[in-house]
């Protein structure tokens, strides 16, 4: 459905994203926004306005990852922290059933949850992972309210732009918002479905008079142009479509296999199944838990791991997410949001492996 | 709170036990369902309260109402499970996974070629074949095992030899002097058997490097590799593609096998560590 550019439209006061929570609250929505928690910027449930880190943004490098004032005092200054829309998505403990040895197991579906949250805040690049993610486990889409925000000020960290997934965003959300500056602090903000349009109508405003709608624009363009290097998907597909036994050794010397970059990536979906059960062996609980391919067990079969080395275990990664997703789910497994760049401790850049990887096999880029 | 819907998980009894070695035992759980199964796949089984494992059925897809399962003892959850009798219940998903392909089979030579416990999924093809043996052209069975104590299915391994229509060769790795077979891995005995190489269909299960020589041995007797499936084994946990850990190459072999043609899985089989 087409809605009318004048309906869809509108400038809004930085404030008015008070009323913009209020309302999804009023809805019955439990709201997750971009919030200060444990000294990071990362995604959680809000009550107002005030939960926001107005002023505050966010430096990120390899292993680093600094809280910094933000001098345009910007709602959404900071990119991604630490935590994805994958915490509500795929959550990282679901009972599966749980049930009394002579009374039969009870399966317990709470699943599509998430129906009933209002996202704030999720980049192009996280929209992006919600359509992978949902594609790689097999589940349809959720009824999740999703307002996104447009990236004027990509980290370092960032590669949307290689992996076509950002900065800017056209399709997965039901609100749009660009944060500008300048000619003046706003919101441009339109609407992308037609209950997105419904609750900026609630929210008053104005139409765009044309510059504030133009300086968005080219805010996110100016954001594209900027954002360097990255990884060339296809040359990186066709170069890890193989195994090789060779070549991890120097990866492998750095990488702790703490899987970090498994936790904090949006599209990583593994997971392991644990029976808690009673010290008499009457109930049991079965519980489905987040788990990494970087962890020894992993692949364990006959008492000894497949995967043993390090090596293999961060090929087994970086090969699944860059060339076997493909094969998979007819696309890439990342979406260049740099999550696991920031928080792998020994800061392991995935831009660069796969780089190395792709000039050890001799494919280079076009 | 977030509401939860619930539904009863499947339980399912167990009505036949029998011991086959030492560390192996066959159960027979009931299928009222009766939904048919392939052979080559498999079934999700949990022992309540102690974990679920992957296990193949063993039985003949033929008969209705009850799957078998032959189960070696090897940890927590498969010594559970051999601890289970007739009258227990016990928690079973599936079948899961792509079977032999017993169609591309029909009409052409099979071999099979069984290694330990691989020899489980294998028992249901023999079994298909017997049922339907007009179907097929020469048979020929190529069992091993470690120890002529350690070999599964004696009684009816016996009956397969006497057939005049299977051409069954069994032997073991060691054994002391009241062996009368042969000596040897299971892998020597592929030149002993009277197939045309053009048009066989050979299906492979048991361990990696056994299947590994095995299939190279069938290749260079003649048999394509696209015309060699053998059965992979990997850690699994949900059985349908969404848990990651069977993942080999771009394989999840818990949904796009267990049994794949060797012309596809080699090349990963081939690496370290894959
Ligand atoms: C498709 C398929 C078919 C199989 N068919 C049979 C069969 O017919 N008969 C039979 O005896 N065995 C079969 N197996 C192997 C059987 O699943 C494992 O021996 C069993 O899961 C080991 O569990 P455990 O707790 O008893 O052993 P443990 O040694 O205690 O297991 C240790 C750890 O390794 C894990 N583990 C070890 N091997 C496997 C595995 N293959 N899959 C998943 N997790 C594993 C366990 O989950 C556990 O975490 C099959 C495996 C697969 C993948
Ligand atoms: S692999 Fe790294 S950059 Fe790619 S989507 Fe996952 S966390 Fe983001
Ligand atoms: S790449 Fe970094 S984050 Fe990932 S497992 Fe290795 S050390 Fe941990
Ligand atoms: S067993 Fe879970 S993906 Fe195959």
């Amino acid at each position: 459905m087409v809605i009318p550019r004048s309906l869809s439209t509108r400038v809004l006061e930085v404030e008015a994203i008070g009323r913009l929570i209020a309302a999804l609250q009023e809805d019955g929505r439990t709201v997750i926004a971009p919030t200060l928690r444990d000294g990071a910027i990362t995604l959680d449930v809000i009550d107002s306005f005030a939960d926001l880190p107005v002023g505050l943004t966010a430096e990120m490098a390899p292993g680093r990852y600094q809280l910094v004032p933000d001098p345009e005092g910007r709602l959404f200054g900071a990119t991604v922290g630490p935590a994805s829309a994958k915490r509500w998505q795929r959550p990282p403990e679901v009972v599966v059933w749980s049930g009394r040895k002579d009374g039969g197991m009870v399966a317990r579906v709470p699943d599509r949850s998430e129906s009933q949250l209002a996202y704030v805040g999720l980049r192009g690049c996280d929209l992006a992972a919600r359509r992978v993610l949902d594609r790689a486990v097999g589940a349809r889409p959720s009824d999740a309210f999703i307002v996104a925000v447009e990236c004027t000020r990509p980290g370092s960290t960032c590669f949307c732009v290689s992996m076509g997934t950002g900065p800017g965003v056209s399709e997965g959300a039901d609100v749009v918002i660009t944060e500008i500056v300048e000619p003046a602090h706003v919101l441009v903000t339109r609407a992308l479905t037609p209950r997105g349009a419904t609750l900026l109508a609630r929210l008053g405003g104005a139409p765009p008079k044309g510059a504030e709608e133009d300086a968005a624009w080219a805010q996110v363009a100016a954001a594209a142009r900027a954002m360097s290097g990255g990884i060339d998907p296809d040359a990186a597909a066709a170069a890890l479509r193989m195994p090789s036994a060779d070549g991890w050794d120097d990866v492998a010397a750095r990488c702790l296999a703490c899987g970090n970059c498994t936790m904090v990536c949006p599209t990583c979906f593994c997971t392991t199944t644990v029976d808690h059960t009673t010290p008499d062996g009457l109930e049991a609980t079965r519980v489905r838990l987040w788990d990494s391919c970087f962890s020894l067990g992993f692949t364990e079969l006959h008492g000894k791991p497949v995967r043993a080395s390090i090596g293999s275990r961060y090929r087994q990664w970086m090969s699944h997410k860059l060339s076997w997703w493909w094969d998979q789910f007819g696309s890439s497994g990342c979406v260049g949001c740099g999550r696991c760049i920031v928080w792998c401790p020994v800061g392991i850049d995935i831009r660069q492996e796969a780089a190395a990887a792709v000039e050890r096999v001799g494919v280079h880029a076009k | 709170m977030v509401p939860v819907a619930e539904v009863a998980v499947a339980t399912r009894e167990v009505i036949g036990f029998h011991r086959e070695t030492e560390d192996t035992v066959t159960l027979t759980i009931e299928d009222r369902e009766a939904r048919g199964f392939l052979p080559g796949q498999f079934f999700m089984l949990s022992p309540f309260g102690i974990g679920e494992s992957a296990i193949s059925i063993s039985g003949d897809p033929g008969r209705p109402g009850a799957i078998e399962h032959t189960i070696r003892s090897v940890g927590m959850v498969t010594a559970a499970l051999s601890s289970l009798r007739p009258g227990d219940r016990v928690g079973a998903r599936g079948p899961y996974g792509v079977g032999w392909p017993m169609e591309a089979a029909t009409g052409g030579d099979l071999v099979v070629v069984a290694g330990g416990i691989g020899l489980a999924p294998l028992r249901s093809v023999v079994r298909q074949v017997i049922g339907a043996r007009h179907r097929f052209r020469r048979v020929a069975v190529l069992i091993g095992a470690r120890a002529p104590s350690e070999l599964l299915f004696q009684q009816e391994i016996h009956e397969w030899r006497g057939r005049f229509d299977l051409d069954v060769h069994v032997t073991v790795d060691s054994a002391d002097a009241s062996w009368m077979g042969p000596i040897d891995v299971v892998t020597r005995l592929i030149p002993r058997m009277d197939v045309d190489p053009a048009k066989s269909v050979a299906m492979v299960c048991g361990p990696e490097v056994m299947m590994r020589f095995a299939a190279a041995d069938l290749e260079r007797l003649g048999i394509s590799s696209d015309r060699i499936y053998v059965s992979m084994e990997r850690n699994m946990q949900c059985a349908v593609g969404v848990c990651g850990h069977c993942q080999m190459g771009p394989f999840f072999i818990c949904k796009d096998g267990p049994v794949l043609p060797y012309s596809r899985i080699a090349p990963y089989m081939g690496v370290r560590e894959t």
